[in-house]
C-alpha cells in the first residue's frame, strides 16, 4: 500500500502554506516538521547528512494544540535562521498540548541550505480538524 | 465581469464598500477600480477586511489600498485605525517584518554618465559589500550593549557611527526613531538575532535598486524633493530582519493569552490582540518601536555602504542625500479628526498632506515639538510616497495629500501587490531565463538565488502603474515622479 501523503503545499498569494496529515496529533506534527524542512531547506546534498553530529531535544507546552503546533514549528525556525543549525531529521512526541522532539542535527551551518526565508509559521486560520482516524491543519508562513 | 459578494458595493469611483454584518464593528471600504477589485474578489482579501472590522475600537472603516492582497489575518494592504482609549493593537496588524520600508537616495549623477559598465559595476559593488539574502553572516556586529542604543536611536545610532549624515534624519518619517521603544521589553532572542543582522538586505522581496528618473509628473513638487529627469537614484527595501520577526512572534503568543483575559473575540487567532491601554498593549507597542528603530537604523547603515560605494566608483565629492525613507509595516498614535489613534498600517504607506502639524515641525498640538520631520520643507508639498515597483517594471514618488488625511487616516499603497504565489511563480519562471530578459530590457539583475528573483517575477506583481493611478485618482497620493529600473541586487 502506498504510504500515506503527509503534506501538501498549497497556493497562496503571498506567502507559502502547507495541508498536513496523520493519523495522530502525533503524526500531523510530525508531518508539520517534515513540511516545513521540505520547504525551508535544500537538503538535496547529501554531504551535510554525513556530517550528522549530534541530537538537540525540545520540550514545549502551550494552551491549545494549535499554539503547539505554531510554537514548535516557530522554534524549528528560531533553529535554523537564528542558530544556523542544521537539522537533519526528527521524532515528534505530542500528548495534547505537550510535545518533545528529538532531532538529528548536523555540525554544517543551515545557511549553506536554506532555500528560502520563512519568517515564521502564523496563526492564520489555523485549526487541527480531527476526525475519526485522521487530523488535517493548513498552516500559513510568513515569508 | 465577475460576480460581487452581495456585500460588496461600489459606491463612487474607486471605491467599494463592504457592508456591515454580523460581528463587524465599521464596513470595510476597500480602494480599487473595476480592474483590481476582481482581483481582491478572487482571493478573498476582502474577507480579511471583513474580519479586521470586527475588532474592539475600530474606526469608520477597515480600509484597504488598491494593492491589497490576502495576507494572513490582517490583508495586505490594510489600513485600521483604533481608539487609544476604547481600542486594541495587535501584532498581526503590523507584521512580523515591523518597519518594512523603502527609501529613496538621490545621487548628483546623471543617467547619461552611467554606462552599462558602470552599472554592472555598481550592481557587483553593492552585491559583495551589503549583505543580502538567507542567514547572517558578513553584517556589522554590535555588542549586546550597542544593540540597545540601536533599538533606543534608530537611524541616529547609524549616522553617529559615520553611515550617512545628520542631514539625512529630516528625510526620514519620523526623523528615523520612534520615541519610547524600550529594550527591555525584548526577548533574549530577539535580542540575539538582532545583534548579527544589522547592516543587511535579508530575502523574498527585499531589493536594492539603481534607478534613473524617467518622467516628471509634478515639476514643482520633484524640486523640493530634489529629484529631476534623468537622476540616479538608488531605491532600498528592507526592514527589521530577524529581531522583527521574533518580536511578532513573542506578542502574539502573549496576545492569545490576552484575548482570553479580556474577553476578546476574534475572527482569526492571527488577529490576536490586547487592549492598547493594557499592559500587554503597551510591551507590544514598546517593543514594537524598538524594532522600527533597528529597521531604521538597518537601512541607514546601507544607505553609508551605498555612499561610500558610489564615492568609490565616481568622486570623492559626490552629491547625495535622501528623497525619504518611508516605513510601510508600522502601528502609530496619531491624531485624526480630534481623536488619538493607533493607526495599523500593514503593507500600506502614511500619506500625509501638508496641513499636518507633523509636516510642519510642530506637534499635532500646533505648539512645536522637538520632533520636526524634514524642517517644515514638505508642509506646501505633503510628505513624499515611495512606492515600489517590480524589478522589471518602475517605482514611482509620489506626494501625500489632505484628502487622504479625510480618506484612509493618511494612507495610500505600499507598492505594486501580488497577484501569483511564490509557488506559482517559481513553476511558470526560470530564474536563468527572467535575467536574460531583464538584461534585454536594459536593466542587470543580480541574485543570490534564482529562485528567489524568479519568486518575484514582475508577472508575479500586479501592474504597479494601475495601482498608482488608481491611488492618484482617489486622491490618497499624488504622482511626482516615476524611476525605471537599472540594475536590482536580490537576495
Amino acid at each position: 500500500m502506498a504510504e500515506q501523503q503527509k503534506f501538501r503545499e498549497i497556493d497562496h498569494s503571498s506567502d507559502i502554506a502547507v495541508e498536513v496529515y496523520g493519523s495522530t496529533l502525533g503524526e500531523l506534527f510530525n508531518s508539520a516538521f517534515e513540511g516545513l524542512l521540505f520547504l525551508a531547506l535544500d537538503k538535496g546534498n547529501d554531504k551535510s547528512r554525513k556530517k550528522e553530529s549530534g541530537k538537540k531535544k525540545i520540550q514545549l507546552e502551550a494552551s491549545s494544540p494549535e499554539e503547539l503546533l505554531v510554537d514548535f514549528l516557530n522554534e524549528i525556525l528560531f533553529l535554523i535562521n537564528a542558530e544556523n543549525i542544521m537539522i537533519q531529521s526528527g521524532k515528534v512526541t505530542v500528548k495534547e498540548n505537550y510535545l518533545e522532539a528529538d532531532l538529528s542535527i548536523s555540525r554544517d551551518s543551515a545557511e549553506k541550505y536554506i532555500k528560502q526565508e520563512i519568517k515564521a509559521a502564523t496563526y492564520h486560520n489555523l485549526d487541527i480538524i480531527r476526525r475519526r482516524s485522521s487530523f488535517k491543519a493548513t498552516v500559513f508562513f510568513d515569508t | 465581469m465577475m460576480d460581487m459578494p452581495g456585500n460588496i458595493i461600489k459606491i463612487a469611483d474607486y471605491k467599494y464598500l463592504i457592508q456591515k454584518s454580523s460581528g463587524m464593528n465599521v464596513p470595510g471600504l476597500i480602494f480599487a477600480d473595476d480592474t483590481l477589485i476582481r482581483k481582491v474578489i478572487e482571493d478573498k482579501a476582502y474577507e480579511q477586511v471583513a474580519n479586521v472590522a470586527t475588532l474592539r475600537g475600530i474606526q469608520d472603516y477597515s480600509m484597504a489600498m488598491p494593492d491589497i492582497h490576502y495576507g494572513y489575518g490582517f490583508p495586505i494592504g490594510g489600513v485600521a485605525a483604533f481608539d487609544i482609549k476604547e481600542g486594541i493593537i495587535s501584532p498581526g496588524g503590523i507584521g512580523y517584518d515591523i518597519n518594512c520600508g523603502v527609501r529613496m537616495i538621490k545621487t548628483g549623477i546623471d543617467a547619461s554618465d552611467l554606462g552599462r559598465e558602470k552599472i554592472k559595476e555598481l550592481c557587483r559593488k553593492f552585491y559583495n559589500n551589503i549583505p543580502a539574502g538567507v542567514g547572517r553572516s558578513g553584517s556589522l556586529p554590535v555588542s549586546a550593549g550597542e544593540l540597545k542604543e540601536v533599538l533606543r536611536k534608530g537611524a541616529r545610532w547609524a549616522i553617529e557611527r559615520g553611515y550617512g549624515d545628520s542631514g539625512h534624519l529630516q528625510d526620514i518619517e519620523d526623523e528615523g526613531f520612534m520615541e519610547g521603544a524600550d529594550p527591555e521589553d525584548l526577548s533574549d532572542r530577539a535580542l540575539q538575532r538582532g545583534k548579527t543582522q544589522l547592516g543587511t538586505l535579508g530575502a523574498g522581496n527585499h531589493f536594492l535598486e539603481i534607478q534613473k528618473i524617467s518622467d516628471i509628473y509634478d515639476k514643482e513638487t520633484a524640486e523640493v524633493f530634489g529629484i529631476k529627469k534623468g537622476m540616479v537614484t538608488v531605491m532600498v527595501h528592507t526592514g527589521s530582519r530577524g529581531l522583527g520577526y521574533q518580536v511578532c512572534d513573542d506578542y502574539l503568543k502573549i496576545m492569545q493569552k490576552a484575548i482570553k483575559k479580556y474577553n476578546i473575540e476574534i475572527k482569526d487567532r492571527q488577529l490576536a490582540c490586547a487592549p492598547f491601554k493594557s499592559p500587554e498593549g503597551q510591551r507590544y507597542f514598546r517593543a514594537m518601536k524598538c524594532a522600527a528603530n533597528y529597521a531604521w537604523a538597518n537601512r541607514q547603515v546601507i544607505t553609508g555602504k551605498i555612499i561610500e560605494i558610489l564615492r568609490e566608483v565616481f568622486s570623492s565629492d559626490i552629491k547625495t542625500g535622501l528623497v525619504y525613507d518611508v516605513c510601510h509595516n508600522v502601528g502609530k498614535v496619531e491624531e485624526h479628526n480630534g481623536k488619538k489613534l493607533i493607526v495599523h498600517r500593514k503593507g500600506a504607506t502614511r500619506s500625509f498632506g501638508p496641513s499636518r502639524p507633523e509636516l510642519s515641525g510642530k506637534d499635532s498640538s500646533g505648539k512645536g515639538s522637538p520632533r520636526k520631520d524634514s524642517s517644515g520643507k514638505y508642509s506646501k508639498t505633503g510628505q513624499p510616497v515611495i512606492v515600489p515597483g517590480t524589478m522589471g517594471t518602475s517605482s514611482y514618488v509620489m506626494k501625500g495629500t489632505d484628502n487622504a488625511l479625510e480618506e484612509s487616516f493618511g494612507s495610500t499603497c505600499h507598492g505594486a501587490g501580488r497577484v501569483m504565489s511564490r509557488r506559482k511563480a517559481k513553476s511558470l519562471v526560470d530564474g536563468r531565463e527572467l535575467v536574460k530578459r531583464l538584461d534585454s530590457k536594459g536593466i542587470i539583475l543580480m541574485a543570490r538565488s534564482l529562485k528567489t528573483a524568479a519568486e518575484e517575477a514582475p508577472e508575479a506583481y500586479k501592474d504597479v502603474s494601475g495601482v498608482v493611478e488608481v491611488c492618484h485618482n482617489a486622491g490618497l497620493s499624488s504622482k511626482v515622479a516615476r524611476a525605471r529600473p537599472l540594475g536590482v541586487v536580490k537576495g
